[in-house]
């Protein structure tokens, strides 16, 4: 079974799995030497091929490192246009989450119908950041397109047929045999998650609330009302809710954020100059699947040290044979499904 | 994100078998620290923790003899956590 660069093979004895390895192939991208050798404002372009699925946030996290190493402040616009793109980025992974557990559920029809709402936010990110899948929206201090009035409008008739449609899949998605196969598979205890810092859809699942849009404010998050929906029972049904309630939330800062939205000012600010200083640089941005830290090293003249961008998800990797030791051989698809590790992160 | 003033540190030299118990020396916020992740630097590896007591990051900058063994190290730590 391959599972991003890893390939998982596991033992059985009959009825569940006794053993789990992980085996890294060779299909390894470069992707931090690449970064590294870019400008500044091509490194955050170029991270969106980190997570194809969570872009913006890996966008935000390494612009908020190189920003602060250049002494860059951002104006209320970009924070506002940077929180609004990486909520509307939000509703891609969690689409596509709930669409693997569909799929390892085999319910193609839900698969099918929450797709086409992952589709739609494909196409509002293209239509306001010209890019369908990797946006590549930010530059340092900025946005490489500025959002205008006209897109906030753009995004209310979108939020609009949207919401429409998931409130038309929610009577599939509360369907009592759909959660009986969920409820029991692959318990993550709440131990675990304080332990290895397993934090996002995992941690809320396991009753630990943290959340970098309230724990570490970022952009416009401090300036919107919002509470962080926390579960108990760790396990696939309890994530399954995390990101249903979550989808719920996206929809509902959106709404704020529209209404809080700063008119454009008359005054175009010029681009400042990108001189980096030499120093350690960090960035955190709330992804949907949990925060997503960006380290920076900036060397004498500017030149680049090191870049990298944690997630959980690489944390989680380590834990994944010891939690899914037990599982029934029929739940593994479902398992890693609902762990979010049958994703897109360039080092998973 | 709160943490350390990497840039102002010197990198610290700890020996085989002794990050733990160095760390734990640094500051009391370490009595339970969540590993976060590491990046090997120029002059090192920075050391990425998160303090459950405190909910605040760090970053250490370290100095190894060896990074296969420190590693390695922080390897056996994560795997001390599940005992």
């Amino acid at each position: 079974m391959s599972l991003g660069v890893f390939d998982l093979s596991y033992s059985q004895d009959g009825e569940f799995i006794t053993d789990v390895h992980l085996h890294r192939g060779k299909n390894i991208r470069p992707i931090w030497k690449k970064i590294e050798m870019l400008a500044p404002d091509a490194m955050i372009v170029w991270v969106d091929r980190f997570d194809s699925l969570c872009p913006i946030a890996s966008e935000w996290a390494l612009a908020q490192a190189l920003e602060q190493s250049a002494q860059i402040e951002c104006g209320t616009e970009t924070l506002f246009e940077r929180t609004l793109l990486n909520e509307v980025n939000r509703l891609v992974w969690l689409t596509t989450y709930l669409g693997k557990i569909f799929q390892a559920l085999a319910q193609y029809q839900c698969f099918e119908r929450i797709l086409s709402l992952r589709e739609q936010v494909f196409n509002f990110q293209d239509e306001v950041c010209g890019g369908r899948i990797l946006p590549q929206a930010l530059c340092v201090g900025g946005l490489r397109r500025p959002i205008a009035m006209g897109d906030v409008q753009k995004l209310g008739f979108f939020l609009k047929n949207w919401s429409a449609a998931w409130s038309d899949l929610k009577p599939l998605v509360e369907d009592p045999l759909l959660r009986s196969r969920l409820k029991g598979v692959a318990v993550v205890p709440s131990e675990e998650v304080n332990n290895h810092g397993l934090w996002g859809i995992i941690g809320k699942a396991s009753g630990v609330s943290y959340d970098a849009r309230r724990h570490r404010p970022h952009g416009a998050y401090a300036l919107v009302d919002f509470n962080i929906q926390v579960f108990r029972s760790g396990d696939s049904l309890a994530r399954f809710e995390v990101a249903r309630e979550e989808i719920g939330l996206s929809i509902q800062i959106l709404h704020q954020l529209m209404k809080l939205f700063p008119k454009a000012s008359k005054v175009e600010r010029p681009r400042p100059t990108i001189q980096l200083n030499k120093g350690f640089y960090f960035g955190e941005v709330e992804s949907a699947k949990g925060p997503v830290i960006s380290v920076l090293e900036v060397l004498d003249g500017g030149s680049i040290g090191a870049v990298k961008i944690i997630t959980t998800g690489s944390r989680l990797l380590e834990q994944i044979p010891r939690l899914l030791r037990g599982t029934r051989v029929e739940d593994l698809e479902l398992a890693l499904a609902s762990l979010g590790l049958d994703m897109e992160e360039a080092e998973l | 994100m709160k943490l350390l003033e990497t840039s102002r540190l010197k990198p610290i030299e700890i020996q085989a078998g002794q990050l733990r118990k160095t760390l734990a020396t640094l500051d009391d916020d370490f009595s339970s620290p969540v590993l976060l992740g590491t990046v090997e630097v120029s002059s090192g590896f920075l050391v990425l923790f998160h303090s459950v007591r405190f909910n605040r990051d760090y970053s250490i900058l370290i100095k190894h003899h060896d990074s296969v063994s420190l590693l390695e190290e922080i390897d056996q730590w994560r795997r001390s956590l599940n005992q």
